[in-house]
């Protein structure tokens, strides 16, 4: 089982921001994605989850045309926001949020969602205090645990993350990074990382691909991406980060 | 002496942000909870039966019987006024209403659905936007004939398109928004987003917007039962009032002055309670020290 991006350009009037983009994404298996502000990550995930139109014929899921559909296709391709406080509904609260795809996807009666819910929370690091706020009363990191927690009660087959641990605290962070290779071993989903922080995802990805002007200019297994990274644009991430991580 | 000057402005600008915020919605709510009790309970206070003529007190001054005089007929004007409240406020709400209910689904199928359902609709509007709005109302009543209901579908089916397309452009932004996104993606159906997502991002400045047409409408409609083509006399509706008493301005004034002042306070009250609501949801209030 596979979703695939093949050849896939999309312009903004004049301004083109993907040129030719292959992606394939595997169930089991967690894809980083990598580049500068602006090289076109955000626009590739969106396309993929169906947030923005892609052309025809550009998207495959199992070898088939894919036409992604925000409504109908959540729960095969699911994308979380960048910004968890604008992509959480300020009328309901946690709880309610988390409940929203149990009810509407996994048609699951109020007591039993209630209780899964309870149970998304404390695997995300909540407490039960913040079941009943609303997002705009609770801080970055925790809505940003919310946002995943509501991904993960939609169980999609593939989950596509953008920038998944940049709100939250180092402890936090490394919470959060082992569930995510939890949920991915137990659900068997598929990952697309968003992410700046190459050495977060050396802990995570199975293969990392580099974005430049709206381009794939490198993908490789991520041992051998930090091994040997050819383009100059993956030579100095890499060179980045060994400078950033702290000296043995 | 800049320096000076600005010192100086500081007061008087707390006072004009204090008056246009709270206070304005204080004053407005005051003027509007006098109206609605009268609306309420207007014949039981009344002093005296408001259609009850006596001809031989006729256009008299006012007095401890009649507090604010009487009309041509000799009927009381404050007792009049008074049970009028509830015609006349009530439909200028019962408008508002009919509005509403044509605007918002309008509005919201146009911003939903868009493509040719959006073209259509808002084509539509368009072409009854073309129209001169007094004139259309006008042209629906003559054709309805002269009375109050039909004074009422006629302002609503004239006044409809500009609201739906606030309501059209408020939809767009709404819908546009991250977490509608979400939901989406979460499975919800369109209606549930509707109801729990938009409706509530688009109603607050839908209501300030409505409150503040609501002036508007009062006005009309008292200028349609003043031209004849609202309510129709015994009715004791404040246009209507204007209307019957025009003719004996000179003779005595206050016949025409009472239910004039009474509009000027009811629009005064319905700006200011829509003025204040406006300015409470303002985010980009200015800094307040």
């Amino acid at each position: 089982m596979t979703i695939e991006a093949r050849h896939l350009s999309i312009a903004y009037g004049s301004n083109q921001v993907l040129s030719e983009v292959s992606l394939t994404l595997h169930p089991s298996r967690t894809t980083g994605l990598v580049g500068r502000s602006g090289c076109g990550k955000s626009t590739l995930a969106k396309a993929m989850t169906g947030i923005i139109p892609a052309p025809q014929e550009t998207l495959f899921h199992n070898h088939q045309i894919f036409f992604p559909d925000l409504s109908k296709t959540g729960d095969i391709i699911h994308y979380m926001w960048q910004d968890p406080l604008a992509a959480l509904s300020p009328f309901l609260s946690a709880l309610d949020l988390i409940c929203e795809p149990l009810k509407a996807i996994h048609k699951l009666p109020k007591a039993e969602r209630q209780r899964k819910a309870r149970d998304l929370l404390h695997m995300v690091g909540l407490e039960d205090a913040c079941a009943a706020k609303r997002p705009h009363q609770l801080s970055g990191g925790q809505c940003q645990r919310i946002a995943l927690a509501r991904a993960l009660a939609v169980k999609p087959k593939f989950l596509v993350l953008d920038e998944p641990l940049s709100a939250l605290d180092l402890v936090t962070q490394e919470q959060i990074t082992a569930l995510l290779r939890k949920v991915r071993a137990e659900m068997n989903m598929g990952l697309l990382i968003i992410s700046h922080d190459l050495q977060t995802l050396a802990k995570l990805a199975d293969d990392i691909a580099v974005m430049e002007g709206g381009r794939i200019v490198e993908h490789k297994e991520t041992q051998e991406f930090f091994a040997t990274p050819e383009h100059p644009l993956s030579r100095r991430f890499v060179e980045i980060s060994k400078y950033s991580a702290p000296a043995a | 002496m800049a320096y000076v000057d600005s010192a100086k402005s500081i007061p008087l600008s707390r006072a004009t942000s204090l008056f246009r915020g709270k206070t304005t919605f204080l004053l407005g709510s005051l003027f509007l909870s006098c109206f609605i009790i009268l609306a309420i309970g207007g014949e039981a206070f009344a002093p005296n039966p408001p259609n009850q003529i006596d001809l031989l007190h006729r256009l008299s001054a006012p007095s401890l019987t009649y507090p604010l005089g009487t009309d041509h007929l000799g009927r009381c004007i404050l007792s009049r006024l008074m049970t009028g409240t509830a015609l006349s406020l009530g439909t200028a709400l019962t408008t508002a209403g009919l509005i509403l209910a044509i605007a918002l689904p309008v509005g919201l199928l146009s911003a939903l659905c868009k493509g040719w359902v959006d073209a259509v609709l808002m084509r539509i509007a368009d072409i009854f936007l073309a129209f001169p709005m007094l004139v259309f109302a006008l042209a629906i009543i003559g054709y309805l004939g002269a009375s109050l209901t039909s004074a009422v579908i006629g302002v609503a089916l004239a006044w409809w398109p500009g609201l739906a397309r606030l309501v059209r452009t408020l939809t767009l932004e709404a819908a546009s928004k991250e977490y509608v996104l979400a939901s989406r993606q979460c499975g919800q159906k369109p209606l549930n987003i509707i109801a729990k997502h938009i409706l509530p991002q688009i109603l607050p400045p839908l209501l300030v917007v409505l409150s503040l047409e609501m002036a508007g409408l009062l006005l009309v409609l008292s200028s349609l039962s003043f031209l004849g083509l609202g309510a129709q006399p015994p009715a004791a509706e404040w246009g209507a009032m204007l209307n019957e008493a025009r003719p004996f301005f000179a003779e005595r004034p206050s016949v025409v002055l009472a239910p004039g002042i009474v509009i000027i306070l009811a629009v005064l009250s319905f700006n200011l309670v829509g003025e204040g609501i406006r300015f409470q949801l303002d985010k980009r209030k200015p800094y307040r020290w």
